[in-house]
């Protein structure tokens, strides 16, 4: 389904990824783990096709990934910016028209789950709210890939259980791939398959999260703490 | 069609403050005009204000395109959308369009009002050739150069966006844009002198001899806009439109390719 083929992204001296290959598969949902600056954003930003590698290729279904590739990829940011004047309504509208699989039907029942208010300005909604509301149109498209960046940061608890509450209802367990970039493990734990731990541009670690369970007796976190020590 | 109204009317929505300080700027050009002309005793003053304000309109696209574009530049996840560049691009243009056209009416109309006043007056502004004619001749000339400064803010934006993410160039993103700006007028300026562009423009001209505007004070007089002799190249408008197409698809291949989240 998503396959990088030794990627590699500089900017100036630095390295955003570091001759990475890895290839996800349709119908899990994974994990992407590191610290701050490991390269987890620009991982995300590459399957969406808002990033271009430096060297490599980045296949999605096997196409070659460009800006458009938009129609086969939800992509929730962490950036916290919508469109000031809109309400959350106009967001919807907006969402709407550019996007062909963006389910109207499922946008009402994912309003009412998050309880947002369709007639709230967006300069009016909390950071929780606007957080859900990022939530709801990335799950309100129906897409083979599924791709969120951080999105618990900066998030209460409630918030937060109501976005994994509102991702184990609505992802489509058999056919999206959805990939995960966070700090906070707690949350998703129970929903990853596998998981990829990123350190300065390189994957220098992947886990299918069962097998790690029950053949060492780790929890990701507890994984997590070995392999960034190391 | 759906696609393209959605990111119309986002447009709109989006810039619809700017629009209302542009027309309250607009009223304030007005009373300002009114006020000194009361105040100098002089009618002629209000008359040139608003020509000012109308030309001045020149540069609503390019400014609105601005606006528009920085708040995009604040992310840039409005490149999150699946369809083309081009698209994108004119829907702000066709956006912009719009408002430069309510906004510039206004202005005509005012412009109009404050002219007559003049001519009444029989001092500053005379028309000759009919003013119908030389207002829909200027409005033309200035709506066509506002278009054209706005897709070239298209190109320069999209530039200076594609430079960010080097971050060697990041720095002097602004030098490479002037110097860029520099280096293409100067390449025009050397092709418009070349004998063989001189040739080009001479086929399809019409003379305009009829349609200038006259301003005359007391003993002086000067012409201005379509002034004596002057001439419309049919092969330089075509020249013209063809340079922005390119440029407006310079642009678009630079925010397909080049500019990132």
């Amino acid at each position: 389904m998503i396959e990088f083929k030794n990627i590699s992204k500089k900017y100036g001296r630095d390295s955003g990824l570091d001759d990475v290959s890895f290839a996800l598969d349709k119908g899990k949902i994974y994990g992407l783990i590191g610290p701050n600056g490991s390269g987890k954003s620009t991982t995300l930003k590459m399957i969406a096709g808002l990033v271009r590698p430096t060297k490599g290729t980045v296949l999605v279904r096997g196409k070659a990934v460009d800006r458009r590739i938009a129609k086969d990829v939800a992509y929730l940011s962490e950036l916290d910016m919508f469109y000031q004047p809109f309400t959350v309504k106009d967001m919807i509208d907006f969402y709407a028209s550019q996007f062909e699989d963006f389910r109207i039907d499922r946008v009402n029942e994912l309003l009412a789950f998050m309880k947002l208010d369709p007639d709230k300005k967006l300069k009016q909604l909390s950071k929780g709210n606007r957080g859900r509301l990022k939530l709801v149109l990335a799950l309100a498209r129906e897409t083979s890939v599924l791709l969120l960046d951080e999105p618990f940061s900066g998030l209460d608890p409630m918030v937060r259980d109501s976005i994994v509450k509102g991702l184990l209802s609505y992802i489509d367990f058999e056919n999206q791939t959805v990939v995960i970039a966070t700090h906070e493990i707690d949350e998703i734990e129970p929903l990853l398959d596998e998981v990829l731990a990123i350190k300065d541009g390189k994957v220098i670690d992947r886990q299918n999260v069962e097998e790690l369970r029950e053949t060492k007796g780790l929890s990701i976190i507890q994984w997590m703490k070995m392999t960034f020590k190391e | 069609m759906k696609v393209f109204k959605g990111l119309f009317y986002k447009e709109l929505k989006l810039t619809k403050n700017w629009f209302m300080v542009g027309i309250a700027l607009l009223i304030l050009g007005i009373i300002v005009g009114l006020g000194l002309t009361k105040y100098f005793n002089e009618p002629n003053i209000f008359a040139a204000i608003t020509v000012m304000i109308l030309v001045g309109h020149g540069l609503y696209l390019p400014a609105y395109l601005l606006t528009s574009l920085n708040i995009e530049g604040q992310t840039q996840l409005w490149l999150h959308n699946p369809n083309r560049g081009a698209v994108l691009f004119l829907a702000k243009l066709a956006a912009g369009f719009v408002l430069y056209a309510v906004s510039f009416f206004m202005a005509l109309v005012v412009a109009l009002w404050g002219l007559s006043h003049a001519v009444n007056a029989e001092s500053l502004f005379s028309l000759t050739g009919g003013p119908a004619l030389n207002i829909t001749l200027i409005g033309l000339g200035i709506t066509l150069g506002t278009i054209f400064l706005g897709v070239w803010v298209l190109f320069y934006w999209s530039l200076f966006h594609s430079l960010k993410k080097v971050p060697f160039l990041r720095s002097i993103r602004w030098p490479i844009v002037i110097g860029t700006w520099l280096l293409l007028t100067a390449i025009g300026n050397y092709v418009s002198n070349l004998p063989m562009y001189q040739k080009l423009k001479n086929i399809g001209v019409i003379k305009l001899n009829a349609y200038s505007i006259e301003f005359k004070a007391g003993k002086t007089s000067a012409s201005a806009g379509f002034v004596d002799n002057a001439e419309l190249s049919i092969m330089n408008g075509i020249i013209y439109t063809v340079i922005i197409f390119a440029v407006f698809y310079a642009a678009v291949w630079l925010l397909e390719r080049k500019v990132e989240v």
